[in-house]
């Protein structure tokens, strides 16, 4: 079967820490119009653990992943119910800044989608925006955010050259690093690596291993293996059912319901 | 079997192939052609434009010489025909030798003088058909005679005839002539259409004798006190109302025929430094030039005063090496020939300071042909005739963009007026104003339209339901269709009047609305249960219902405003404490008129631009928890900046174009004048009004024709300067 390639995966669920709940989802459902496209989702997503939404397309992985930052809300009849908190924060109280939730919360897109700024402006804008003008200050942030995704050594000679002539990988890990700069709690991955090269999903996949022991990361992905290979915890959903939210490992050795077996043993999807 | 299905599918494949090619290349052909034959059209424009505008700045030539005949004696006067089919001159003897220079030939037509009587000197008044002399002689004797023409067209080679009439009109007043006793030194004789005016002097009596052109009767107007009678040059004004005396000391003197009656209305100095030698008044007699014994010219020009008119130095005009021994007025328009004893000839344009053509032409007398389009030069010699080519003496580049001191002005100024009510009126020609008006029109504009479209495709593209973006799209689009004429007209005949009766309402409002938002928008932020966004009371619902507050407030204030502020009528306080005219047609009516025609434009592109924005780039900036509108300013609108800016400059190139609405919402005057509150002319309107007034190939015309050809470039260097800014912002932004 699957092949588990990171051993610390077992280790860390295996441990006794008491796991802090950091996405408390109660009965989520999404309508797009009349159409329901997710239905009554419950789950607590741990913090500082990397999880990950399978299933096949369509299922609602995604629609689900944009509630978190309420992203949802910019698509005309799009409507959300249900409760989510955020590290205890209900997201929809009245009252709650959608600056302040989005800064809290991270979003990395499928396709890589830098500002046509320079490399520097693209990792400072997001600090820039929430009121950071120290010049010094976004210096250091932008060095840190850029080496934290390992792309400091490649672009530091050229920090104020277009973001766009950078390479799709190099790209990717710039909206990370982009992300990152706001210093989010959580980071929402929607399939980042599925526009890329194997070799510059290899390099995501390093640095989501990376970032786990500081966010909360929730990762979109129709690549199973890539699922076993860096989270935690996987959720399957199918048409727009939460079918099994388990930790990763037995999610794809042991699965509590036939139909997720079906899935990972390639039998629908 | 296999193998010829393969061939036949191969030959199949290959005709459809060869089809395939050819039509590619015929489209390629044909939309290469179309493209070419765009740019061929407009080069074509730009070339037509060009070559009818170019003899402006040709300036001018002395052409062809002829030697009509060779002259007997000493000629006195000499002239020709408006066809030139005559040239004639008249020698001391009192000959009058007319040359057929058509036919060959001469006739000499003797005036009744004396046998021993001699003609000393002679004043003409030249005419189109009729040459008027006043003939003054060794005795004393002055004859008034004229060399009538006329054109036999009946002949295979058309030809004309001339003849000398003489009028006798002093015979009722021979008793003065006898004191005179000597010869005659001076004469200054002129008809304009009620008056004419005659006056000679001798040994220092000066006899001046004014006509009644409507009684046909002349009289002896008694000289006002202090009249040197012992001129050194006179001049007599061409309208037979003005007569200007030249004193040994450079002293003019400037008398008026009124009723009959003669005064002094001016003494002054020429501001010449030698003796004067001649002086000549210019078309229009408005415009008096002196020449002294250095050669020295002086112009003087009669300017409006606080006190009436007054004459003051006009352009300098280019002097001579030798003394200045004649100077004649051209008959049509402000040309001045002027000759020195070296035989220099110099063409001056009186207006401008312009010097036209300089020659050596000896002669001792010059005429212009009736049309200005001759010179006749009468030496002792020989009697010759000089074709001149001087269409456009009125241009330079001084007469088209900078100030000239015009006629009855009270200062220099640039001013276009291209018609007058009479022939002899000074064509001003200075394309500021309408260059002027025609950037003040754009700029109204702009400053109406920019915001409003800009702001309003920012909100249709990027903060409105799409249900409101569908509908309001097409229907400013719509907008676009309307006929400028129809626009124009509204303007002019409804939004105009209203405006000025509502001026305070309107002005308020538009006072109050932006206030209102900026004091609104942080109170509604704070009052609890409603934002601003699509939960609370939906943007749109807030935008109407601040417009509608702005506008009671404003209805409700602008009464009391009027009464209290301005003393019941903004326009009368603006006229009276500000000295501010309001015209009814005025430069903001232009301004939202305009606006509202540019407002589509520049709507629909920055529109499109925007919403050309990938929705990636916005997500990113949302998902980073920037808001909305830091959203639209720091990603969209960077991102879509060419096409912003191109937008606005196409609305520019369409404003400055634009002439329906500036002709008919505008009330065409030439000012140069920044006050919103009165009119305009633009370039283009310009074109509109008078381009069916003016005669072909004269100088309006021609000017007219320049006149697009600066719109021509004016848009054409927008378009480059758009494109060229469009694209490095592109580099900088793009790329998406």
């Amino acid at each position: 079967m699957l092949e588990m390639t990171k051993p610390e995966v077992t280790r860390r669920s295996d441990a006794d820490e008491t796991m802090e709940t950091a996405l408390d989802v109660q009965g989520v459902e999404v309508w797009y119009g009349p159409s329901r496209a997710v239905h009554g989702v419950s789950m607590q997503l741990p913090a500082r653990r990397v999880t990950a939404f399978i299933g096949p397309s369509g299922c609602g992985k995604s629609t689900l992943l944009r509630c978190f930052n309420r992203m949802n809300e910019l698509i005309p009849d799009c409507r959300v119910t249900g409760g989510i908190h955020i590290h205890g924060r209900d997201i929809h109280a009245p009252g709650t800044a959608l600056e302040e939730l989005r800064r809290e919360v991270g979003m990395v897109f499928q396709k890589s989608n830098p500002f046509s700024k320079t490399i520097y402006d693209n990792v400072a804008y997001g600090p820039r925006v929430h009121g950071n003008k120290d010049r010094h200050a976004l210096d250091g942030l932008v060095e840190s955010c850029l080496k934290r995704v390992a792309l400091w050594d490649e672009v530091k000679d050229r920090l104020k050259s277009s973001a766009l002539d950078l390479s799709g990988g190099q790209q990717q890990r710039l909206c990370i690093a982009r992300a990152l700069a706001v210093d989010p709690r959580v980071l929402l991955m929607d399939e980042p690596a599925s526009a890329l090269d194997p070799r510059s999903t290899g390099r995501i996949e390093d640095l989501i291993t990376e970032l786990r022991d500081q966010y909360t990361i929730v990762i979109v992905t129709h690549n199973m293996q890539q699922a076993a290979r860096v989270s935690d915890f996987t959720a399957f959903l199918y048409e727009g059912h939460l079918v099994e939210f388990n930790e990763t490992q037995r999610l794809f050795t042991k699965p509590d319901h036939e139909q997720t077996n079906d899935y990972i043993t390639g039998r629908f999807g | 079997m296999r193998h010829s299905a393969n061939q036949a599918l191969g030959t199949r494949a290959g005709g459809l192939h060869r089809r395939r090619l050819l039509a590619d290349r015929l489209a390629t052909w044909l939309i290469g052609l179309g493209g070419l034959s765009v740019v061929l059209a407009i080069l074509l424009i730009f070339v037509f434009v060009g070559r009818v505008a170019l003899p402006l700045f040709q300036g001018s030539q002395l052409g062809r010489e002829q030697s009509v005949s060779a002259a007997s004696g000493t000629p006195m006067v000499s002239g020709t025909d408006s066809y030139q089919d005559l040239v004639w001159s008249l020698d001391s003897t009192g000959v009058l030798h007319v040359v057929d220079a058509v036919r060959g030939g001469s006739q000499d037509l003797p005036l009744p003088l004396d046998s021993l009587e001699r003609v000393v000197c002679v004043a003409q008044e030249g005419g189109l058909r009729t040459d008027h002399l006043a003939v003054g002689t060794d005795r004393g004797r002055v004859v008034l005679a004229s060399v009538r023409t006329w054109r036999i067209l009946e002949a295979a080679t058309p030809f004309s005839q001339a003849e000398l009439e003489l009028e006798d009109p002093l015979a009722a007043l021979d008793s003065l002539l006898e004191e005179i006793p000597g010869p005659v030194e001076g004469l200054a004789f002129a008809r304009g259409e009620s008056a004419g005016l005659l006056a000679w002097h001798g040994k220092g009596r000066l006899q001046v004798a004014v006509e009644d052109r409507e009684m046909g009767q002349w009289s002896l107007p008694v000289l006002p006190e202090g009249v040197d009678e012992s001129p050194v040059a006179l001049a007599a004004a061409p309208n037979g109302e003005r007569l200007a005396l030249a004193t040994g000391s450079g002293q003019l003197l400037l008398l008026q025929v009124e009723d009959g009656a003669l005064s002094l209305v001016a003494r002054q100095p020429l501001g010449l430094s030698a003796s004067p030698t001649a002086l000549a008044f210019l078309v229009g007699s408005k415009r008096l030039v002196a020449g002294d014994a250095t050669g020295h010219l002086a112009s003087l020009v009669e300017v409006q005063g606080e006190a009436g008119s007054r004459w003051i130095a006009a352009p300098l005009l280019a002097a001579h090496a030798a003394p200045v021994t004649r100077l004649v007025a051209g008959p049509r328009d402000r040309t001045l020939l002027s000759a020195d004893a070296g035989g220099g000839v110099k063409l001056h344009y009186a207006t401008t300071g312009r010097t036209l053509v300089e020659k050596s032409l000896p002669g001792r007398h010059f005429a212009f042909s009736p049309r200005g389009d001759a010179l006749v030069v009468a030496g002792r010699d020989s009697l010759r005739r000089v074709e001149l080519r001087n269409a456009h003496p009125e241009i330079s580049w001084r007469a088209l963009f900078g100030s000239l001191q015009y006629e009855g002005y009270a200062a220099p100024g640039a001013v276009w007026q291209s018609t007058g009510g009479s022939d002899d009126f000074e064509p001003k020609f200075s394309l500021l104003p309408l260059i002027f008006g025609t950037l003040k029109g754009t700029l109204f504009a702009l400053l109406i339209s920019v915001p409003l479209a800009l702001l309003g495709a920012i909100y249709i593209s990027q903060f409105a339901p799409t249900w409101l973006a569908r509908t309001v799209k097409p229907a400013i689009e719509i907008m676009a269709a309307l006929p400028s004429v129809i626009i124009g007209f509204l303007a002019g005949l409804v939004f105009a009047p209203w405006l000025e009766e509502k001026l305070t309402l309107v002005l308020s409002f538009v006072v109050i609305l932006p206030l209102l938002i900026l004091f609104m928008v942080p109170v509604w932020q704070r009052m609890p249960g409603h934002k601003l966004g699509p939960k609370g009371l939906p943007q749109l619902a807030q935008g109407l219902v601040l417009t509608l507050i702005a506008f009671l407030l404003a209805w409700l204030v602008a009464p009391l405003l009027d009464a209290r502020l301005f003393g019941g009528s903004l326009i009368q306080w603006l006229q009276e404490r500000a000295g501010v005219v309001y015209d009814q047609r005025n430069s903001l009516v232009v301004g939202f008129a305009l606006g509202f025609a540019v407002i589509p434009i520049i709507f629909t592109m920055a529109e499109d631009a925007l919403g050309n924005v990938p929705e990636a780039l916005v997500n990113a900036s949302l998902a980073l928890g920037a808001s909305r509108w830091t959203t639209v300013y720091r990603v969209v609108l960077p991102a879509a900046a060419a096409g912003v800016f191109a937008a606005v400059m196409i609305g520019l190139g369409r404003a400055i174009g634009e002439t329906m609405i500036v002709l008919m919402a505008t009330g065409n005057t030439p000012l140069l004048d920044p006050s919103p509150f009165n009119g305009f002319r633009a370039m283009s309107a310009c074109i509109a009004v008078e381009i069916s007034e003016a005669p072909l190939g004269g100088t309006l015309y021609r000017v007219l024709f320049f006149t697009a050809l600066l719109l021509f470039l004016f848009t054409f260097a927008i378009n480059s300067v758009a494109a060229f800014i469009g694209e490095s912002l592109r580099k900088r932004h793009g790329r998406l």
